[in-house]
């Protein structure tokens, strides 16, 4: 945040960063947004398909030489490298491909293999519930306490607008058993166990939970069970390495994904204050709710490029690849209104995601309700 | 690769090792042809016919499970890495090695464009199996073969299929083009009609003079009485351009004839405009029913992106579950209730509340 806008905030109201913007002026923040989703999306075409394609046969050459390599797996060598190469293809299935594919960035190719409606990633979660709590839930409501379930997924206290209870002096701890088995909170994050019986029936929470274990054993039959048994001998290693892969893309996507919303200086919202909203403020809301990660291009294509976390809630449904190019006008943009543009290294990032779940641990609330 | 190693790479235990994706996501990475299921092909020779028209030979891969004389395919083309699809008719017969695909220049549309001007030898195109109803008729009744610009298509097909079953039916083949150069099969033709008595070949040029046994003009109703005198007794086979086939329909109907049996390649539709409410139930989206000119365009611009070919209600390929609703038939405006049917989206608009899964 620069001094201008620091000024300007502690002028009207500590707590948020664009309460000095008329509403003219955020319609033509919002006007300047649409103009550059516009450029890009008219100019999608033969280097973009280039680029997924790719992508593609990096992960699957990742994929098929990370197993083969497992088989060797007693092999101190071999066993690294191949659990080494199938995190990298887990880790660019979920983040580069299945997470945008799923997002319709690349419904415009028409290919079967890549549409959003068809498409089910390498992850326990169903593809189905992912766009209703992600695409749906978390993209339009973004960082509204209530209504996002990505804020907390239901179990930590990630916004001092969420009251307190006391499991939540645990959430410092089990802040990293999520972490291990993100993909399993991503998985039942959409079941909503705290609203059963208060808005949300058995018999629908149920449902759920039997797609997910539809979804999940899948996995769990490939990765604990077939590749491990057709291992032989290697039946441990290649066990091993599969869970060791697993856990690696847990830890990467739990990382870039909490860094993405719960960064320091980043907006909660009430669901009164987003009444009527109009797009140019659903584009200021996700802006003022995301946060980027600073790193170099490889950095980028493995966190999905969701450390454009900015440029993606801006637009979701844009090629993810064209983030990097145009972060640098949206940032001058928010320069020109006077707008925060959160963004920092991976470990500085990080190192504030713990420091609020670790402070919200604690009843109270981070700062005093001033805009009240 | 055989059809036997296509089953040892689709079993339950490679579609669990490939779980969630599937095996052609992997195989595909390898070489685009390969595919435990599905047709794909790729051009070995791009053959130009005339200024606006270029044949196609391919060679699907072992999917193929062959064609009938007359049927047609829906062909899959990437354009600058977007595939798109749309109908043609097979021009080669069930016999031939290979097949063949002619196309023709289709005004601004982008695949005949692409694929008469851009296509390449080795290019790999996405197939569906044959299909469509259009095909010789059987018994040794004579026959007359109506056919206008690439509406020849079809017809050369059988033309060729007589040919190598040595079957010598009394063809009467009466093909209408703009003109001697934009004359598809021209040279073949003319060599098939010197060579066997039985095909009795009929040009008839809209422009510019007609060479001597040719003729010149449009179709009419007095033109074929006078160059098929025993039209009556000849089974008739129809294709070509709408205008063409409303006035051959139109003198067969006069005459207390049925229809021809014929193959559409253009479809005129109706510009009925939706009307009620669409809902499509499966993403919980909802949209005018007036919103597009009709219900594949009105999910896309939901964002929905529902399987599609043709766009002109001949592939099949949108077919889609309407759980409940009244719709309108753009091809001939009738209006009817369906209920958990599936039916063309790319013919059919909304004539009231209409509930589609997607």
């Amino acid at each position: 945040m620069n001094a201008a806008v620091q000024n300007l905030t502690a002028n009207t109201t500590p707590s948020r960063g664009w309460r000095h913007l008329s509403a003219e002026q955020v319609e033509a923040f919002g006007a300047e947004l649409e103009a550059i989703r516009e450029e890009v999306m008219n100019s999608l075409g033969e280097r973009d398909v280039k680029y997924i394609r790719r992508i593609l046969k990096t992960q699957r050459y990742s994929e098929i030489a990370g197993r083969t390599l497992l088989f060797a797996g007693f092999l101190p060598p071999a066993w690294i490298a191949g659990t080494a190469l199938l995190s990298l293809s887990k880790i660019l299935e979920n983040m580069e491909i299945g997470h945008n594919v799923m997002h319709g960035q690349w419904d415009w190719l028409k290919d079967p293999a890549l549409n959003s409606s068809t498409y089910d990633w390498d992850n326990t979660c169903p593809a189905e519930q992912w766009k209703h709590s992600h695409n749906y839930m978390h993209h339009t409501f973004t960082n509204i306490v209530g209504k996002d379930r990505d804020v907390g997924y239901g179990i930590m206290r990630m916004s001092d607008d969420q009251p307190w209870k006391p499991q939540y002096l645990f959430q410092p701890f089990y802040n990293w058993i999520l972490a291990s088995f993100f993909q399993w909170g991503v998985a039942l994050h959409d079941v909503e166990f705290e609203r059963i019986g208060r808005g949300k029936s058995l018999a629908e929470a149920t449902t759920q939970l039997k797609q997910i274990w539809k979804k999940a054993r899948k996995q769990v039959f490939k990765d604990y069970l077939l590749f491990p048994a057709l291992a032989g001998p290697g039946f441990l290693f290649t066990l091993a390495g599969n869970a060791t892969a697993n856990l690696v893309r847990n830890l990467w996507s739990y990382m870039v994904i909490f860094c993405g919303h719960f960064t320091e200086g980043v907006e909660m919202f009430s669901e009164e204050e987003v009444k009527d909203e109009t797009r140019s403020q659903w584009y200021l809301r996700q802006l003022l709710g995301s946060s980027n990660l600073e790193g170099g291009r490889a950095f980028h294509i493995l966190t999905g490029h969701l450390s454009h976390q900015i440029e993606h809630h801006l637009f979701p449904d844009m090629p993810a690849h064209r983030y990097a190019e145009i972060g640098p006008r949206v940032q001058a943009i928010c320069e020109r209104y006077n707008l925060p543009y959160n963004t920092g290294t991976l470990p500085r990032q990080f190192a504030t995601v713990l420091k609020r779940i670790n402070r919200l641990a604690l009843p109270g609330r981070r700062r005093q309700a001033a805009a009240a | 690769m055989s059809s036997v190693t296509w089953k040892l790479l689709n079993n339950p235990i490679t579609r669990a090792l490939a779980s969630p994706l599937s095996v052609d996501d992997y195989l595909s990475q390898f070489n685009p042809l390969w595919s435990v299921g599905e047709v794909r092909g790729r051009i070995e020779r791009v053959e130009r016919e005339t200024a606006d028209a270029v044949t196609l030979h391919i060679s699907p891969n072992s999917h193929w499970a062959g064609h009938v004389a007359g049927q047609h395919l829906v062909l899959g083309v990437e354009i600058e890495g977007v595939r798109h699809s749309r109908c043609f008719s097979i021009s080669s017969a069930p016999g031939d090695t290979g097949i063949t695909v002619t196309v023709k220049r289709n005004g601004d549309g982008l695949v005949s464009n692409y694929l008469v001007d851009r296509a390449q030898v080795g290019e790999v195109l996405f197939l569906s199996q044959a299909r469509g109803e259009f095909l010789l008729p059987d018994g040794n009744a004579p026959l007359l073969m109506i056919s206008g610009g690439s509406g020849i298509t079809p017809l050369m097909a059988m033309l060729r299929e007589l040919v190598h079953q040595g079957r010598e039916a009394d063809v009467v083949f009466l093909h209408y083009s703009n003109s001697y150069a934009d004359t598809i099969f021209h040279g073949e033709l003319r060599a098939l009609a010197d060579r066997f008595d039985w095909l009795n070949l009929k040009l008839v040029i809209s422009n510019g003079a007609a060479v001597e046994g040719d003729h010149q003009g449009l179709f009419s109703a007095e033109q074929l009485l006078e160059l098929v005198p025993d039209v009556a007794e000849r089974v008739a086979l129809l294709c070509g351009p709408p205008p063409l086939m409303d006035r051959v329909n139109d003198a067969f109907i006069a005459q207390g004839r049925d229809k021809p049996a014929q193959e559409q390649f253009q479809v005129r539709l109706t510009a009925a405009a939706g009307e009620g409410r669409v809902s499509f139930s499966r993403s919980g989206l909802e949209a005018a029913g007036d919103a597009a000119p009709n219900l594949l365009e009105l999910a896309e611009q939901q964002g929905l992106n529902p399987p599609h070919g043709c766009r002109m209600g001949i592939c099949q390929g949108c077919k889609c579950r309407i759980t409940q609703g009244q719709v309108r038939d753009l091809r001939n405006g009738e209006v009817r209730d369906v209920q958990d049917e599936e039916i063309q989206l790319c013919v059919h608009t909304a004539a009231g509340a209409v509930s589609v899964e997607l």
